[in-house]
């Protein structure tokens, strides 16, 4: 058992070598003083700091808000954007009028249009949650477009035939031939939102791992900065990783399931 | 329903809504005040300089990523040790914002133009990287070998077979790496307020001189849409034969 645990370990270090060694270059570069420690705090110094903030300061607090606003808009971004990429695929004048739609603001880099929502909507939480949904809503739309507009027809008869009734055919058939594509999308969409909950905290500020970021930066208080960094990044890997563990139950009956 | 009817009702409702008083006309200028203030800004000349500081560090950066993105993927598919090193790295920091990385790297280079193209080479190259390195391994190894059996050397067989081969995917990548380019160089922008696009957005926000943020706002949209649509074109015309092979499925 040990031995089977110790073996398992062993491989999972040996496939993430190449992690593990940034990370100990990382920490003997600064601890032997090659770069300054200001610039590069040592990794444990970073660790242990974390540590530090979340037992006597409120990092639980901005790591939560953060979690939040990011659940909030995408969360948001699903509930609208797989029904409306469903309907475009199945009904033409809603895929005629929301198409042209989304080719012409697809494209416009949303980070530049975030100062109009900060104007008609404040900075508090509403702007932030509004500039994650809006991001992370393209990716899903599309992804789910795609996806139910190639659900082989055929099912879609044979349910018909037996007369399945409509709405049981869109939960029973098309939901579940689509499902793939609305994961691949939601992917996305989750590392979309990563990025833009973090980059609105650090344009509008007041709380989240994005304000201490910007604060660190501005106090020159550089371990601070790798502290909200390396949580960002660790919190989206583990995001990310929950996230395919999650697929691979739901899809285990596709051919997908093991992708990725 | 005519094809173009919810642009021409968004358009519509923006240039009614602020018109009408539903929306406020100082926050939410319409849409022919906008294009008027944008038009007065590029004929004074106050756009110029920001618009081509912004297009200068998007194109250095944009060039020095794809000439070291997509032959660092194509190396992933072809040498296992280079695979086996960069894979593991590029799923563990796919899921990191690296935007998030401009304050530190900026603590690193200072508040300059080498800091900015930086981080929009650390945003540009990944989506390239992973794009060239899917593409070359999905590359059928009996085009390779039948390359290689009929004398073709190794370096001429990566150019006439493999890259054309990893084409398709090699470019949905560009088109992806267009778009997150646009916003590392914006978020840079912004977050080292020194001149560009970015930092007039967010300068004249803080001044609350709105419609001077509009106006970049439209500029910026025009950009990635014309970003998009040039690239659009473009593939168009490169990849004819492939859409000969495979259908419309591209």
């Amino acid at each position: 058992m040990a031995k089977k645990l110790l073996a398992r370990l062993g491989a999972l270090f040996w496939r993430y070598y190449s992690v593990f060694l940034v990370l100990i270059v990382w920490e003997l570069v600064s601890r032997f003083g090659v770069v300054r420690p200001f610039l590069l705090p040592a990794f444990s110094t970073v660790v242990g700091r974390t540590w530090e903030l979340f037992l006597h300061e409120d990092l639980l607090f901005h790591t939560s808000t953060t979690l939040f606003r990011m659940f909030a808009g995408l969360s948001a971004a699903v509930v609208v954007g797989v029904p409306l990429g469903i309907w475009m695929a199945r009904f033409r004048p809603a895929r005629d009028f929301f198409e042209p739609l989304i080719g012409l603001t697809f494209p416009i880099p949303k980070v530049g249009i975030y100062p109009a929502i900060i104007i008609l909507l404040g900075m508090a939480h509403a702007s932030k949650i509004s500039w994650v949904f809006i991001d992370s809503f393209f990716p899903i739309v599309m992804a789910t477009y795609h996806g139910a507009q190639h659900v082989d027809t055929r099912l879609i008869w044979s349910a018909r035939g037996m007369g399945t009734s409509e709405g049981k055919i869109l939960r029973k058939v098309i939901l579940p031939a689509t499902l793939p594509s609305i994961l691949t999308g939601l992917r996305l969409g989750i590392i979309v939102a990563l990025i833009v909950v973090f980059l609105s905290e650090m344009i509008a500020g007041g709380d989240g791992l994005g304000w201490i970021m910007m604060h660190a930066a501005r106090l020159f208080h550089s371990v601070d900065m790798f502290v909200a960094i390396v949580l960002i990044s660790v919190l989206g890997f583990i995001i990310d990783r929950l996230f395919l563990i999650a697929r691979r139950q739901l899809l285990r009956w596709h051919a997908e399931a093991d992708l990725g | 329903m005519p094809r173009f009817l919810s642009i021409a009702l968004v358009f519509a409702l923006w240039e009614a809504l602020p018109r009408a008083g539903i929306l406020p006309a100082e926050t939410f200028p319409p849409f022919s005040t906008v294009v008027a203030t944008t038009s007065q800004l590029f004929l004074t000349g106050e756009m110029w300089p920001h618009l081509f500081s912004s297009m200068y560090r998007w194109a250095v950066a944009f060039v020095i990523s794809l000439a070291f993105g997509i032959p660092a993927g194509i190396a992933m598919a072809r040498l296992s040790a280079v695979r086996n090193f960069l894979d593991p790295i590029l799923t563990a920091t796919y899921p990191v914002p690296k935007a998030a990385l401009i304050p530190i790297i900026m603590l690193w280079l200072g508040a300059g133009d080498l800091s900015k193209i930086l981080v929009i080479i650390l945003g540009t190259s990944i989506p390239l990287v992973i794009s060239a390195f899917h593409g070359a391994q999905g590359v059928e190894k009996k085009l390779v070998w039948s390359a290689l059996a009929m004398g073709t050397d190794r370096r001429l067989a990566l150019f006439k077979v493999i890259l054309p081969a990893a084409l398709p995917d090699i470019l949905s990548g560009v088109r992806m790496a267009l778009s997150v380019s646009l916003i590392a160089l914006l978020g840079s922008e912004m977050i080292a307020r020194q001149s560009g696009l970015g930092y007039l957005l967010f300068s004249s926000l803080d001044v609350k001189a709105y419609d001077l943020s509009y106006a970049t706002m439209l500029v910026i949209a025009i950009m990635g849409f014309a970003f998009d649509w040039g690239f659009v074109a473009l593939m168009g015309r490169s990849l004819v034969w492939m859409e000969r092979e495979e259908g419309s499925d591209g």
